[in-house]
């Protein structure tokens, strides 16, 4: 007998343990017994251990090519090298859902470890049984509607191997961190529903829910942006965001998670939103199990999603109307402890702008939410189907996004309950000339494009108020402390981290916005067709065609370009562009040639190439476009500051 | 008035936005459409790297270099490959509501804010303006608390 019967005998097994977890559970909470708490503790503890066998046994059954298995025939290959072997756990349908539930058991593993010692305390039950709850959902999923165990009666000797999109190390990362971040929110709807059904809503729920937002915040983000950052190598268009559907779906609920940490601070230093932030966590969790729905129930066609799956779609709206009754029933019936302690005094205050800001990333959320579901919508009224691709999204996104980067900087520099006109003059007026400055001089230099115009002052006004905020503030503590600026500024950053690291996030932000409206912008590309020793020109660049060779990889044979680049007459280095060709599947698959430098990137791609040995090239020439990572990159220590644990 | 500066601020923001984009025209027309090869990869055609997305993209370049306005280049596609080759929804009938609704969205929700905190506002002045009470009632509280304490 296979030892892979263990992982799908495990995942059976979980279904019946989750069940009854989750009915004590429920028993636990309606009579407040402490020994059914216990045993749906214990339940969570065991389902999340047999969903890690499941998925475990699933990954090993790749390993040792165990095609009886449906989904292993269908998404490994003999040949498939063993570093990918894992990422296939994730290539289609069955197996990304239980990747689904493997990475929402071990965030329910780790919150039972990190708040054990709450054990005592009804809502640490509260927030177990909603996690079960999930768990329970997605162990139906997998095993009615989902199943990657399916055998099949005569197993091939080999499979069918993995799309050549995912044979790239980012692979191996970008989806378990786009997963990591999407699952997580669970954990702070948990608490949330964790506090309604218990009724303790104070503020310490908000201090545990604040911490796993933005630890899933993060991750997401960074998911997005690594996401980005494959389809820049990979997919050969000399861009990184296509507004794919599954790239919606992953954004969307990172804009509500967004508005959610900026307005519960408000919740936080004033006792006001308290409905509102319990709608918003819902609406972000609601939102994480739409966009699996999107792309998994074949509703929205996308280069992402999978086949349509009535049932498992079915199953999946089923259980978005019950979480949605479920969760907007609960704060209705909590809505007498849900009212506001405090008033907004003033429309110039920090609460107004959060208030403000949050208006925006909601209508960003249901600007992209809706754009994706329209042509779903538009078939049902018309009876025809019609795309919405990014020339719509870019349209109907780029002033909401322009708002929300002024929004950026506006917020953490004016006063919480009222600011004056002295103050706002005070605090804006160097970051306004700044940006007038900054936009003056690109007219002058030649960048005469609006929208581009209108986002570079933006993000020069943001960085302003933003580098304005830390001098003053160090200023303010050296008065103090008569301390030199730069520990001044260490120490001022250590004593309130979870503020200065909102306001490097804020950075990280306005310097991702430079890169996508400087590479958007002005983004040059040309075609060529070049023979051996031939030469193109594009800006100041001049490429030097050297030669087209052939060559194998286990699984794939390639055809390489190398072009020489020289800027003006210096030679910055050696391109190899590639198209390969996999032998399993027969697709062609791009590897990009890359030059990047602070300014600009140098991007080639192979098209194809003729009899005669000459190759078909794409050129790019993208400029700023590595500060979008960049950006990324301080966005993530911003976050790691603010999440860096205290002294106490 | 601050609340017009506010509201007008957003909605010329959307304005110069949606009417820059809707004349829009750099000459790059393959952003207009979607790849509508057999194998409907369904990606945009700007972004698709199929075999058939060149011969598009040259079917689009001979219309230009034939003089062929945008909206007749976009109109012989429909024709040729049906309405879902166009990158955006029609911007006409139930196709407009997916460039109105988002804006309008926006604006509806920054309305209720502004409503809402309002109301807050008023119920808040109208506490502040509930009658203090006088010095006199302040010093005769102050003499029962004082007599309070020194019976205790």
């Amino acid at each position: 007998m296979s030892l892979t019967y263990l992982g799908e005998w495990a995942m059976r097994f979980d279904f019946a343990v989750a069940a009854l977890g989750t009915l004590i559970g429920a028993v636990g909470l309606w009579k407040k017994n402490l020994a059914c708490l216990e045993f749906q503790r214990r339940s969570l503890m065991l389902s999340s251990t047999l969903v890690f066998a499941a998925t475990g046994i699933l990954v090993y059954a790749f390993f040792v090519n165990d095609f009886s298995i449906r989904y292993v025939a269908s998404y490994s290959s003999i040949n498939l090298p063993a570093g990918y072997r894992l990422a296939a756990l994730w290539a289609g349908q069955e197996g990304s859902q239980l990747f689904w539930l493997f990475v929402l058991a071990v965030y329910s593993s780790a919150y039972m470890a990190v708040h054990r010692i709450e054990r005592g305390d009804i809502h640490f039950h509260a927030t177990g049984f909603v996690l079960l709850a999930v768990q329970l959902f997605f162990l139906i999923i997998v095993n009615v509607a989902s199943d990657p165990y399916t055998r099949l009666d005569s197993p091939p000797p080999d499979g069918n191997g993995l799309n050549p999109l995912l044979q790239h190390p980012a692979m191996a990362i970008h989806p378990p961190m786009l997963y990591t971040g999407f699952v997580g929110m669970t954990v702070p709807f948990a608490c949330a529903m964790g506090a309604l059904i218990t009724g303790r809503l104070d503020a310490a729920w908000i201090k545990k829910c604040r911490v796993w937002t933005i630890f899933s915040w993060t991750i997401l983000a960074i998911g997005i942006m690594l996401g980005g950052r494959w389809a820049y190598d990979e997919l050969g268009w000399g861009g990184y965001w296509a507004w794919d559907p599954v790239e919606n779906a992953s954004f969307i609920p990172w804009l509500t998670a967004t508005a959610f940490l900026h307005s519960v601070m408000i919740q936080e230093r004033r006792g006001m939103l308290k409905i509102w932030n319990m709608s918003l966590i819902s609406l972000t969790f609601l939102l994480t199990i739409f966009g699996t729905y999107m792309t998994r129930s074949g509703v929205v066609a996308s280069v992402h999603s999978f086949a349509r799956q009535p049932l498992l779609g079915g199953i999946f709206l089923a259980f978005i109307g019950l979480t949605a009754v479920f969760a907007f029933g609960l704060i209705v019936w909590r809505y007498p402890a849900l009212k506001a302690e405090h008033r907004i005094e003033s429309f110039l205050s920090r609460e107004a702008v959060f208030l403000f800001n949050n208006v925006v990333l909601l209508g960003l959320a249901f600007a992209v939410l809706f754009g994706t579901m329209f042509p779903t919508f538009f078939e049902m009224v018309k009876g025809t189907r019609i795309s919405v691709g990014p020339q719509f999204f870019n349209q109907v996104t780029i002033p909401l996004f322009l708002a929300l980067l002024i929004l950026t900087g506006i917020g953490p520099t004016i006063a919480w309950r009222k600011s004056s006109p002295g103050q706002l003059l005070k605090n804006f007026l160097a970051p306004l000339l700044g940006a007038a400055l900054a936009v003056g001089l690109l007219w002058a230099g030649g960048v005469n494009q609006p929208k581009a115009l209108a986002g570079i002052g933006s993000v020069v006004f943001v960085l302003g108020c933003l580098l304005l905020e830390f001098i003053r503030d160090t200023r303010a503590r050296q008065r103090s402390t008569k301390e030199s600026f730069l520990p001044a500024l260490v120490r001022l950053m250590g004593k309130n981290r979870r503020r200065y690291g909102g306001y490097i996030i804020h950075a990280g932000v306005a310097v991702t916005a430079l890169g996508i409206i400087a590479s958007s912008s002005y983004q040059v590309h040309r075609e060529a067709e070049l023979g051996p020793g031939q030469e193109m020109r594009i800006e100041r660049f001049r490429l030097i065609m050297r030669g087209l060779t052939e060559g194998r990889l286990p699984n794939a044979t390639w055809v390489r370009a190398t072009v020489d680049v020289f800027d003006a007459e210096k030679n910055i280095g050696r391109i190899f562009a590639e198209k390969r060709l996999y032998e399993k599947t027969e697709q062609p698959h791009t590897e990009t040639g890359l030059i990047s430098r602070v300014f600009y990137d140098f991007y080639v791609v192979l098209a194809g190439w003729t009899a005669e040995g000459a190759a078909i090239l794409h050129v790019y020439v993208n400029p700023l476009v590595s500060w979008v990572w960049l950006g990324g990159a301080v966005l993530a220590a911003g976050a790691v500051l603010c999440l860096w644990p205290g002294k106490s | 008035m601050k609340l017009r500066i506010v509201f007008g601020f957003m909605a010329l923001l959307i304005w110069i936005c949606l009417a820059g984009a809707s004349v829009a025209d750099d000459g790059n027309m393959v952003s207009d459409f979607m790849c509508p090869c057999p194998d409907l990869c369904g990606k945009a055609l700007e972004v698709c790297e199929c075999s058939d997305a060149a011969i598009y993209i040259k079917e689009i370049a001979d219309f230009q270099a034939g003089g062929l306005s945008r909206t007749q280049i976009r109109e012989k596609f429909v024709e040729k490959y049906g309405p879902t080759v166009l990158a955006s929804p029609p911007a006409r009938g139930f196709g407009l509501l997916a460039y109105v609704l988002p804006p309008l969205a926006v604006l509806a929700g920054a309305a209720i804010v502004v409503a809402l905190a309002r109301g807050w506002r008023r119920s808040q002045i109208a506490e502040v303006a509930r009658p203090k009470p006088l010095g006199a009632d302040l010093k005769k509280a102050e003499e029962w608390l004082n007599k309070w304490n020194s019976s205790k």
